[in-house]
């Protein structure tokens, strides 16, 4: 019995042992975490009591003559404190939608400027950081690997370690690169030395840098005197020399920080911020099982997210985070206007690179939980990954298989639409709920909805798309227009029997040619803005608001189905 | 050969990181465990466990007697569970739905506070054997003792164990 209990009890350690491993990237860093990290080596010294009564008493004497005589002590041996080093800990990266405005919403100096509305994507970064070796009083931080596409006025920065004694006194983005072009400017009237493709160098005094380069002899003098100057083609120019390269010049946009704290050495920090150029959709895949004839058909749903990130900086590792729902934001005042470089979302090819896509094999293991966000959701990936810039990357949203839905057949026909145009639409109709293997929020996006044909093989039906829908609530599917189905809309009288009054009559039909009965419904949309009545119908009807009712039906395979009614308006 | 952790601390001492990984590797779940079973947070034990590892590596060449060295860090880790209960938490812009219980699994926080209230002896024993997958000749070796000890310790310590947990041990 009691080896029985240890067994047990052996398991559930070992149960415990693998929920105590390491899931934080941050060990990955611990070596050079610990490396700059210098070892305490003060050791205690035990010395005889009668030697640390002489060493207090030369000591107590030195400094007596020390202020008697002004004995200079000379300079302090200091010793130089280690370089401040940044070490990332973890990121985390929470993408909103996209968004529509007329003028940019966030302030990105690093974007080119552009006319008319843009669609953004905006990112919010959360990035700790663990920064090294700094001294008592202010340090000058760099952060690098930020996102190109920051907005720097959103940026807030904190230590975790001290938040109260450690400040900001100052913070400067950074974002005048080292390009060609910026290195050249600095150069302007000072000398410098080309050397071309055939070994031939040429030393002057740089002009012009902003097609062919121009060299003068001589630097510029307030005495008006000639200069020489020379041009020389970029395509011949194999190498510029000049004494050093600018220092103000950053490789990389780079945040900078002077941070003024009383509590040296390490510190863990956050910063925080909102960047552009980072957008995320949801994509669906339905595929579509028939029913058996009187029975619903079933659906196997499966929701993708696509992250796209063209931010300029990699996420390694990142909790990911996305929110859907409409989050208001406001144009910002300081922003030029941005261009809409990049075309939107993605587009697949053909069906079978889709087909590819939606392999089990390339399947990523991560899944998405969602939660209440404020008046959104936010849906998180359970485990990190890993967000290159210039990437789209798919990650799963959701699985659902055996969803019921009901296929409607519908026929909605507003007035006045062209006869030639109306179409039996067939629509998909389910419930978003725990009962029918969903009930999550879903966020709004795209549905291709498939169906398998005769050889087994998938077939796109028809794309979509689907609204943020909530749990619990109804969805409904377009699919496309019933062949096998048709229906008409005729108004067969209308009469004004008296000042603001009319009744019509109107017949609407329905005929089905296929094998099997369906479900049928016929949408009416009555006039707007008046008081309406049907005061004589041969079906019932439903009313969906306050100008539209529609007539639901089971329609025999062969049948037609006929209803009239009358509506009275009053105005 | 896995080097015995009095040999690795004394590398450690001298300044060898890769001595000291060594002991971060064997002591890393034992001691997020162990602030998971105090702190109930284990969004936060992995933290607080770097962060020990640190202070023990600045302040190893301190230490005097290696072979002291797994209950010193847990002394260190019990330090620092203190210091960070009395900071004041950093107001943070939403809870983390992928933890969405910090606390984590609710059978491994009461095994890892009943193991992390088990005398030093029995909690760096059953750490080793079933938080860092030691056998109990490896954990013999490692901390320098025979193997009986390590199986007599083991069994006292379950002993205690099964009555800590006893509504999840099944009779």
């Amino acid at each position: 019995m009691s080896s029985d209990l240890d067994r047990q009890l052996e398991q559930l350690l070992d149960q415990a042992g693998s929920d105590a491993q390491p899931r934080r990237p941050s060990w990955g860093e611990m070596r050079d975490r610990i490396t700059a990290i210098p070892q305490v080596r003060g050791r205690r010294l035990v010395l005889p009591r009668r030697l640390v009564a002489v060493v207090g008493v030369a000591a107590m004497i030195a400094i007596v003559l020390g202020i008697i005589f002004h004995l200079p002590l000379g300079p302090i041996a200091q010793a130089e404190s280690p370089p401040i080093r940044v070490i990332q800990k973890d990121i985390e990266l929470t993408v909103f939608n996209l968004f529509e405005s007329d003028r940019p919403t966030l302030f990105m100096p690093t974007s080119p400027p552009a006319r008319g509305p843009v669609k953004m994507g905006m990112a919010l970064v959360k990035d700790h950081r663990i920064v090294l070796n700094l001294r008592p009083g202010d340090n000058l931080v760099y952060f690098t690997d930020v996102a190109a596409t920051i907005d720097p006025t959103s940026v807030r920065f904190w230590s975790e370690t001290d938040p109260i004694a450690t400040k900001v006194v100052e913070q400067n983005f950074e974002y005048d690169l080292a390009t060609a072009g910026a290195i050249l400017k600095r150069y302007l009237d000072r000398k410098i030395t080309c050397v071309l493709k055939d070994g031939k160098q040429h030393e002057g005094f740089l002009c012009s840098h902003d097609g062919d380069i121009v060299l003068a002899d001589k630097p510029p003098s307030d005495s008006g005197e000639m200069r020489k100057t020379e041009s020389i083609s970029r395509d011949q120019i194999r190498a510029v020399q000049m004494p050093d390269v600018p220092k103000d010049l950053f490789v990389k946009p780079t945040l900078v920080w002077k941070i003024r704290t009383q509590r040296p050495g390490q510190h863990e920090t956050t910063l925080m911020y909102a960047c552009g150029h980072a957008e995320w959709q949801a994509d669906y895949v339905v595929a579509v099982t028939p029913g058996a004839p009187g029975e619903k058909d079933q659906l196997d749903l499966q929701g993708w997210v696509t992250i796209d990130n063209r931010t300029g900086s990699t996420y390694k590792d990142a909790g990911i985070k996305l929110i859907a729902g409409d989050v208001n934001r406001v144009p910002d005042p300081w922003a030029p206007d941005q261009v809409e470089r990049f075309s939107m979302g993605i587009e697949f090819a053909d069906l079978d690179a889709y087909a590819l896509r939606l392999a089990p094999a390339k399947m990523p293991e991560k899944a998405f939980v969602e939660k209440s966000f404020f008046e959104y959701h936010l849906y998180t990936l359970s485990a990190p990954s890993t967000v290159k810039d210039q990437q789209i990357k798919q990650l799963k949203l959701l699985k659902a298989e055996g969803v019921k839905a009901i296929r409607r057949y519908v026929f909605d026909s507003p007035p006045g639409t062209d006869e030639s145009r109306r179409h039996v639409a067939v629509v998909l109709e389910f419930k978003n709920d725990k009962d029918n293997k969903l009930g999550m929020p879903l966020p709004k996006g795209r549905v291709r909805v498939m169906q398998r044909d005769s050889d087994g093989d998938m077939q796109l039906v028809n794309t979509t798309e689907i609204d943020h829908t909530a749990k619990d609530e109804e969805m409904k599917l377009n699919i496309g227009s019933a062949f096998d189905v048709a229906a008409e809309r005729a108004e067969m009288n209308m009469t004004r029997p008296g000042h603001r009054q009319e009744t019509r009559t109107i017949r609407l039909r329905m005929r089905n040619h296929k094998d099997e009965p369906i479900q049928a419904r016929f949408v009416e949309r009555l006039v707007p803005n008046r008081n309406w009545e049907i005061t004589l119908t041969s079906n019932a009807w439903t009313r969906e608001d306050v100008s539209t009712i529609h007539f639901d039906f089971t329609l025999e395979p062969d049948a037609e189905k006929e209803i009239t009614y009358t509506v009275d308006y009053q105005w | 050969m896995e080097l015995p952790d009095a040999e690795a601390v004394k590398l450690a001492a001298r300044g060898d990181a890769d001595a000291f990984m060594t002991l971060v590797e064997r002591y890393r779940a034992p001691l997020i465990a162990y602030v998971h079973g105090k702190t109930r947070r284990r969004d936060e034990a992995e933290d607080l466990a770097q962060e020990v590892f640190c202070k023990a590596w600045q302040h190893l060449p301190g230490l005097r007697d290696p072979a002291a060295f797994p209950g010193w860090l847990f002394r260190m880790a019990h330090n620092a569970i203190l210091t960070a209960a009395r900071q004041p938490r950093p107001a943070q812009l939403e809870d983390d739905p992928a933890d969405s219980s910090p606390a984590g699994n609710e059978n491994s926080v009461e095994v890892h506070a009943a193991v992390a209230a088990l005398s030093e002896e029995f909690r760096i024993t059953v750490s080793l054997r079933h938080f860092s997958g030691m056998s109990t000749d490896e954990v013999a070796r490692t901390l320098g003792i025979p193997p009986g000890t390590v199986r007599s310790r083991l069994s006292r310590a379950y002993a205690q164990l099964r009555r800590r947990l006893i509504s999840r041990v099944e009779v």
